[in-house]
């Protein structure tokens, strides 16, 4: 029999039966024992890998019975150990003016807050930040407390919006304390400890220019610092793309995982229409004008009317957005933010042109067409006079316009008909918002034929504006088309945008056509002859301008009807007239001295024309057309 | 016919397979103890360039707030009220239509549209900093830089 060689060489290393080994003897006597091993060791191999997978089904149960308890415990677990998540707010869009200047930006402030377990003594902590930024002493000595807090909270803010001068003065006053305690060396738990206290820098919309165009800008409610957002012109509606898109980034915590946390592209920014030099002469002048006349507020629009940009929309009073959580005494509740375009009135005779293009339009009459004025005029049961309650005789409409003689548009309008008189207000857009691209803008209904509160005299007075409320910002807009060929440009404020280094401006778009340019020029003539032949205050020396004032008398809500001596006094002009490169309305609500628009509101618009023209380089009219020798300069 | 089988009548000293043993574990040991220290100095200047990249993180933060900090400092001062006052103060008042003076200027261009150009904001690339060496584990950078490196990539 053979033996197994290398069974016996590890027998043949034992001392006593390596010589035995050699003669087979143990060999045979050894055989059932050695089958017995290896029956047990196959035995023990099999019970136990019957044990591994026992276990591991076990376990398989186990987990499938408690997945969702393992992966509540994972994430706990990652949460406390390996990341944390944190939501980044991207910095809020800026919002210039079109040559760049910032109007609204974000500026660095502080948070200041305790971290609970630091505090070492609280009422150090209470008296400086109560001395320091006027917070109650009880207040901050109740959170500087841990135990006052839920279980975990281990920080508390305490105070927003803190000053970096404000944080400087206290990080002075800690350094002191700090110095004062290490020279004593001594625990000392009543001594002076600003220990726990923490401030940390964020970004808070501000608006360097303060009121300049604030009624535009709106604001942003920024001492909500979790849901601040935009109320009011283009803060409110752009405001989800001036906020941009909050992200959310696992912060982690060990340093060999650390990546680059990703970039959050900061909101979408704006350069507006407005220019900065022109809204605020604009409001100059405008602030100027109502305190001269006592007004209780006025208004100043100016637009480009080949492309609807709203170069200046001044408005008195102003807030500061800034402060937009103060109370003003000026500016009540009743105060619209924007009355340009959200506070509707009734405009009186600067609607007169709106009228007469309508009919101009439709060839019912010509600049010739004679009316024979008698002072009154009735339509609809009713008699309607001239604001100076006289009679003129026969006119013409340019005469009409000229003397802004009610009756003569009130028959104009009956010539007209409701049905050509309305579809005519309803082209030039008067029945509906312009479409702005300002939050807040605001309508009045225009009474039609047919609405309940509709009667036929409101074809009479509506023709000269009485009767019918509109916002500023429609009336100019409705007003431009004569200035601009008969088309009737969409006004805006935003001029482009700016997105991850994508520049995009904004397209002028039309919104109607109301009138030919054919009518548009002969009314433009016709108005500017009328300015020219009354001496109106609103001429500008060196500019020939088309314009039409407007007084209108304001109802009394209570008793519904008119006051005697209050009115609003308006002014609508544009030019040069043979290339109109602005037009201008002028608002002035309730003047105490003079009620007149062309006493009031005319020499408004003539200051504002006469620096605008400046401002805008256009030159007077006899060198812009060549028809004066000017200077003359070789370059290239 | 019988076999015979012949073994060795003799083993090494005791001594002898107890140092072979010692030598032979410590070669291991030795071994094991620099690739641990080799792995142990990546991760610790792995571990350092992640603290670093975190204290970047929040300089560029802090940056970004100055900048736009800055913005609005600089906007206050060349605000419209004070660089009126400013003129104001130098005795300059808004020009009237008697002062301007115009003249013309032949070949001159002008730029299309408005008279003043937009200022362009310039904002600097974005691109990813973190190198990859920085995330990859001591096996990964094995893998790319010596195992895979030596791999061609084939064409002529």
């Amino acid at each position: 029999m053979y033996i197994n060689e290398n069974r016996s060489a590890r027998t043949i290393n034992l001392p006593i039966t390596g010589l035995k080994d050699v003669h087979g003897v143990l060999q045979q006597d050894n055989a059932p024992k050695d089958l017995d091993q290896t029956f047990n060791t196959r035995i023990t191999i099999f019970i136990f890998a019957a044990m591994v997978i026992g276990i591991m089904i076990i376990y398989k149960i186990l987990v499938i019975q408690s997945k969702e308890f393992i992966e509540k415990a994972q994430v706990v677990v990652d949460q406390e150990l390996v990341y944390y998540d944190q939501i980044v707010y991207p910095e809020r869009g800026k919002i210039y003016d079109k040559n760049g200047y910032l109007l609204a930006g974000n500026k660095t402030v502080y948070e200041v807050g305790v971290n609970l377990a630091d505090v070492k003594n609280p009422t150090t902590i209470a008296e400086v930040l109560s001395n320091q930024l006027g917070i109650s002493k009880d207040e901050v000595l109740f959170y500087a407390n841990i135990n006052n807090h839920p279980e975990g909270q281990r920080y508390y803010p305490l105070a927003y919006s803190v000053e970096i001068e404000e944080i400087q003065k206290l990080q002075a006053i800690r350094e002191a304390y700090n110095t004062e305690l290490k020279k004593s060396k001594k625990d000392d738990p009543n001594a002076p400890n600003l220990a726990g206290l923490t401030w940390k820098p964020y970004l808070e919309r501000n608006y360097p220019e303060h009121t300049l165009a604030s009624n535009v800008l709106g604001f942003v409610n920024f001492l909500d610092t979790t849901n601040g957002e935009g109320h009011y012109g283009v803060e409110e509606k752009y405001n989800d793309r001036l906020a941009g898109k909050p992200e959310r980034v696992k912060i982690l915590l060990d340093p060999n995982a650390t990546n680059e946390i990703p970039a959050v592209p900061a909101g979408e920014s704006f350069y507006l229409t407005i220019d900065r030099e022109i809204q605020s002469m604009t409001e100059e002048t405008l602030d100027a004008a109502v305190a001269k006349y006592g007004a209780k507020s006025g208004t100043i629009i100016i637009m480009d009317p080949k492309t609807g940009e709203i170069l200046a929309m001044a408005v008195s009073p102003r807030r500061d957005p800034n402060f937009y959580y103060e109370k003003d005494e000026r500016f009540d509740k009743k105060t619209p933010y924007n009355k340009a375009i959200s506070n509707p009135y009734e405009p009186g005779s600067v609607f007169k042109p709106i009228t007469m293009a309508g009919a101009l339009n439709k060839g019912i009459v010509t600049p010739e067409t004679t009316f024979y004025d008698s002072g009154s005029y009735y339509i609809g049961g009713w008699y309607l006079y001239n604001w100076d309650k006289s009679a003129h005789g026969e006119q013409t409409m340019t005469g009409c316009l000229q003397l802004s003689l009610n009756v003569c548009l009130a028959w104009v309008a009956d010539q007209m008909g409701p049905q050509l008189f309305y579809d005519n207000l309803i082209s030039f857009g008067l029945n509906r918002p312009t479409g702005i691209d300002l939050a807040g803008e605001e309508i009045y209904p225009v009474k039609l034929p047919g609405d309940k509160e509709w009667f036929d005299v409101n074809l009479g007075t509506n023709s000269y504006g009485q009767g019918i409320s509109l916002t500023p910002i429609q009336m100019i807009t409705a007003l431009s088309a004569i200035a601009n060929d008969g088309k009737m440009m969409q006004p805006h404020v935003v001029k482009a945008s700016y997105f991850r280094d994508t520049y995009t401006e904004n397209t002028p778009v039309a919104i109607n056509n109301p009138i030919s340019k054919e009518t548009a020029d002969t009314l433009s003539e016709m108005l500017a002859v009328s300015l020219e032949k009354e001496s109106s205050l609103a001429l500008v020396p060196g500019y020939r301008i088309a314009g039409k004032t407007g007084t209108a008398s304001i109802v009394n809500p209570e008793t519904k009807e008119y006051y005697e001596d209050k009115t609003n006094a308006s002014f609508v002009g544009w030019g040069p007239v043979d290339d109109p490169q602005f037009i201008v309305y002028v608002w002035i609500e309730e003047p105490a001295t003079g009620e007149w628009g062309s006493v009031v509101a005319a020499p408004v618009f003539s200051e504002v024309v006469q620096k605008l023209v400046i401002l805008l380089q256009i030159p007077p009219d006899d060198i812009r057309l060549g028809t004066t020798a000017i200077n003359s300069v070789s370059g290239h | 016919m019988k076999q015979f089988r012949f073994f060795k009548a003799y083993t090494q000293a005791p001594w002898r397979v107890q140092v072979r043993i010692a030598s032979i574990f410590l070669l291991v040991l030795i071994v094991v103890s620099l690739i641990a220290g080799f792995y142990l100095s990546i991760s610790a200047q792995i571990a350092e360039a992640g603290i670093d990249i975190q204290l970047m993180e929040d300089q560029k933060t802090e940056l970004n707030q100055q900048i736009a900090d800055s913005q609005i400092q600089l906007a206050k001062i060349t605000s419209a009220n004070n660089m009126a006052e400013r003129a104001r103060g130098l005795g300059l008042n808004y020009a009237t239509d008697v002062e301007g003076v115009y003249v013309t200027v032949s070949a001159l261009q002008l730029p299309a549209g408005s008279n003043q150009p937009i200022k362009k904001l310039v904002s600097p690339q974005e691109t990813n900093l973190m190198k990859e060496a920085y995330q990859q584990s001591l096996w990964d950078w094995i893998m790319v830089n010596i195992i895979q490196a030596d791999i061609p990539l084939g064409g002529n």
